[in-house]
């Protein structure tokens, strides 16, 4: 092994680990939210249902 | 020769028969993403699908996933084992070999008042609508927003697919812009912005599923479609454009001068993606088979993070980048 090859995995660059937040949302990733009126869902009219959801998203 | 109840599933004490002539069927069929979808029922059913599922009509002698509308007089709480409970209106509960997805609603009481029992490969199920909470049949639409979502949802969990929460859209030139958001985020807006300065056809402001699909060359493709769960600005339509990448959209700090475009790599581009995917996180096959979907996305596409300004400079800056 010639020595500039040493020298280049000596210098390899390290990352040190990070830990990284990723912003979830669960009650939109599981339909939990309201469709928007106007689209369908459980708000509509039509079947007189009321769901129990509390907030709206689209 | 037998006396049918007009009704599929009802009584038939003090309900008028129909002699010789069985009920008479109706069947509908729908293609969502490249996933297709069989209805049938009897005539009671045949008006009450809501109107942005309308353009998505395929017609198909057999469907992915074929269902059948039933009526049900006796929809008691479940006693199986919950896998999971979303905190809204719906949960999943064990059903022998397959799945029971039960719908309630603290205003009817604690019965379903929908349930829909499939095999766990999502080919074939039943949807019941409790009776006793529709008191007009002829307006109960038993593919109420989230079933329909739901069943899509978990049959690309078994297949090369996913349905993320984005807006999609593809311009005259057949470029096509994929942007993924929270709601909130600007999904919307941007569909808006888009709308306003180009001609576009917008697949979605809100839901769209992407798909793998082999190039002319063999190479692997990522293609987008539209679904009928649109946003608050209201564009679905049932096409399709292959994407050569995607944004993560977010608003611009208020005290930023300008938009800004950085790339996301690896784990972190996959991250963001699944962030906002709709994944069924209690079914362990289905939820590996999407992530590794995931990552050959990260890997034939780049991924990049789109801090906006809310007005038509945010459309010329995706316009004019290039890496």
């Amino acid at each position: 092994m010639s020595q500039s090859h040493n020298d280049q995995v000596a210098k390899k660059f390290y990352e040190a680990p990070k830990i990284v937040t990723i912003n979830l949302r669960p009650e939109e990733a599981v339909l939990g939210n309201c469709k928007i009126s106007g689209s369908a869902g459980p708000t509509s009219p039509s079947c007189a249902i009321v769901p129990r959801c509390s907030t709206v998203g689209s | 020769m037998g006396c049918e109840p007009v009704s599929n599933g009802a009584s038939t004490q003090g309900m008028a028969c129909v002699a010789d002539e069985p009920p008479a069927k109706w069947r509908a069929s729908f293609r969502i993403g490249e996933v297709s979808l069989g209805l049938n029922a009897d005539q009671t059913f045949a008006r009450v699908l809501s109107p942005q599922i309308e353009p998505f009509h395929f017609a198909a002698a057999a469907c992915d996933l074929e269902i059948d509308l039933q009526w049900a007089d006796n929809l008691r709480e479940s006693t199986g084992r919950l896998l999971f409970d979303s905190g809204s209106v719906w949960k999943l509960y064990e059903a022998g070999d397959g799945f029971q997805f039960d719908f309630s609603s603290p205003v009817l009481g604690p019965e379903p008042y929908k349930r829909l029992l499939v095999d766990r490969g999502f080919r074939k199920g039943r949807i019941l609508s409790n009776r006793g909470c529709f008191p007009d049949a002829s307006r109960c639409n038993p593919l109420e927003y989230p079933l329909d979502e739901l069943m899509v949802i978990h049959r690309l969990g078994r297949e090369r697919g996913v349905e993320v929460h984005a807006a999609g859209m593809r311009d005259a030139e057949g470029n096509a812009y994929l942007f993924l958001g929270h709601s909130g985020a600007g999904k919307s807006t941007t569909t808006r912005l888009w709308n306003q300065q180009h001609s576009m056809t917008i697949l979605s402001d809100d839901r769209i599923i992407l798909r793998e699909r082999a190039g002319s060359g063999g190479q692997r493709e990522v293609w987008m479609y539209g679904t009928p769960w649109h946003g608050e600005a209201a564009f679905a339509a049932p096409e399709k454009a292959r994407i050569e990448r995607l944004f993560i959209l977010e608003h611009a700090p208020e005290s930023a001068p300008e938009n800004k475009i950085t790339q996301l790599h690896g784990a972190s581009a996959v991250a963001e993606i699944m962030a906002r995917s709709f994944l069924p996180f209690y079914d362990g096959p289905a939820l590996e088979n999407t992530m590794s979907f995931l990552q050959e996305i990260v890997a034939a596409i780049p991924c990049y993070r789109l801090q906006f300004r809310p007005d038509g400079s945010a459309v010329e800056a995706v316009r004019r980048f290039r890496p």
